[in-house]
């Protein structure tokens, strides 16, 4: 009774834990997924005609 | 006029204020400097979990004595990494510490966690090869290859939870004695802070995801080795979870552990104690907790502008 009593609460405290860090991590995941969506996606709208301006300048 | 020195320890918020900078300065390394480092680490612990494995093979100590001398000599792999400098991935769950600050965001401790794990992997995997090439499993009438091999045979028989428990308990002394280190001047206090909760932590028995990924795939290639399976008095079916599949359940169950024990239990803890707004700058919101998950940036600025605003 008292084994099962103390099994539960271990399985309560690992799936906590779990989540907490699972959770956390996943989050992270999430943020580096973004980060890299909006580097690509500004590297993709950068405005072309920087360099040419710069090349024109200096001609 | 002359400049005072002083050998004082530095004080808990001192130590706290240091860690945050010790974290973004870790989290900032280009990826090949941290990746090497990484595989330092890695091969270090290895050599702390390869000197335990020796030193408690038929020592002869009573069980208390024996845990404690293993525990001793296994504080060498933490003191390589702390004093010779590397990139544990159980250590840096302290850089949760500059996350909560808001002087970095969850990207950059992830992209840190991530490098530096997959770098402890391949310098453990590293080490573990050239142990095996050693043959030193064969000392001792292939004892030590026994020890080896039942230390990772009862790693992959835990349950989940022994597993998550453990861990949690393990990462709290090791970033306990990472923190320890914060307040040290010296290499000779830096070792004294590392010594006794390593010890603890391998003497109570804890699991360290890192020393794991020495321990068991030592144990999955001795597995194959006949007179060390003979030496452990274990016969085939003895092993049967000793696998690829109990290595990696393993792992999951001790690194989850090991997060929670380092990052919440140590680090957030001890930045809720002296790091975190206080009444005067802010009061701290609940809020606060989910833009740290959802929007690590607007707190940065808050952050940012309450700097500028005390400065002014």
């Amino acid at each position: 009774m008292e084994n099962s009593l103390f099994d539960t609460v271990g399985l309560i405290v690992a799936l906590f834990v779990s989540v907490v860090v699972w959770g956390t991590l996943i989050a992270g995941l999430y943020q580096i997924v973004r980060e890299e969506v909006h580097q690509a996606r500004t590297k993709l709208h950068k405005p072309r005609i920087e360099g040419s301006a710069i090349r024109s300048v200096e001609a | 006029m002359s400049s005072q020195v002083t050998i004082d320890a530095f004080p808990p918020p001192e130590m706290a204020e240091r860690m945050e900078n010790v974290g973004v300065s870790k989290a900032n390394l280009d990826f090949w400097s941290m990746f090497a480092l990484a595989v330092l680490a890695g091969s270090f612990i290895g050599m702390g979990a390869e000197f335990f494995t020796l030193v408690i093979t038929d020592s002869g100590l009573g069980f208390g004595m024996q845990k404690l001398v293993g525990g001793l000599v296994f504080s060498l792999g933490l003191v390589l990494v702390i004093i010779a400098g590397a990139e544990l991935f159980t250590g840096n769950n302290l850089i949760m510490m500059a996350w909560v600050s808001g002087k970095l965001t969850l990207a950059q401790v992830m992209r840190n966690w991530i490098i530096v794990y997959t770098g402890n992997l391949v310098g453990a995997l590293v080490e573990v090869t050239l142990m095996y090439i050693t043959r030193q499993w064969a000392f001792a009438n292939y004892h030590v290859g026994a020890t080896a091999l039942n230390i990772a045979n009862a790693k992959v028989n835990l349950s989940f939870t022994e597993g998550v428990v453990r861990g949690v308990m393990c990462n709290a002394l090791v970033c306990l004695a990472v923190w320890l280190c914060m307040s040290a001047r010296s290499v000779t206090d830096k070792i004294l802070a590392i010594l006794f909760p390593i010890t603890a932590f391998v003497a109570s028995g804890f699991e360290h995801s890192i020393a794991n990924m020495y321990f068991v795939p030592m144990g999955l290639l001795l597995k194959d080795q006949p007179e060390a399976v003979a030496a452990a008095g274990k016969v085939a079916g003895d092993l049967v979870n000793l696998n690829m599949q109990g290595f990696i359940k393993n792992l999951v169950a001790v690194t989850t552990g090991n997060v929670f024990g380092g990052g919440f239990m140590v680090a957030v803890v001890y930045w809720f104690i002296y790091r975190r707004p206080r009444e005067t700058e802010r009061r701290f919101r609940v809020q606060d907790v989910f833009n740290l998950f959802l929007s690590p940036s607007s707190v940065r600025i808050q952050k940012s502008n309450r700097t500028e605003i005390e400065e002014v």
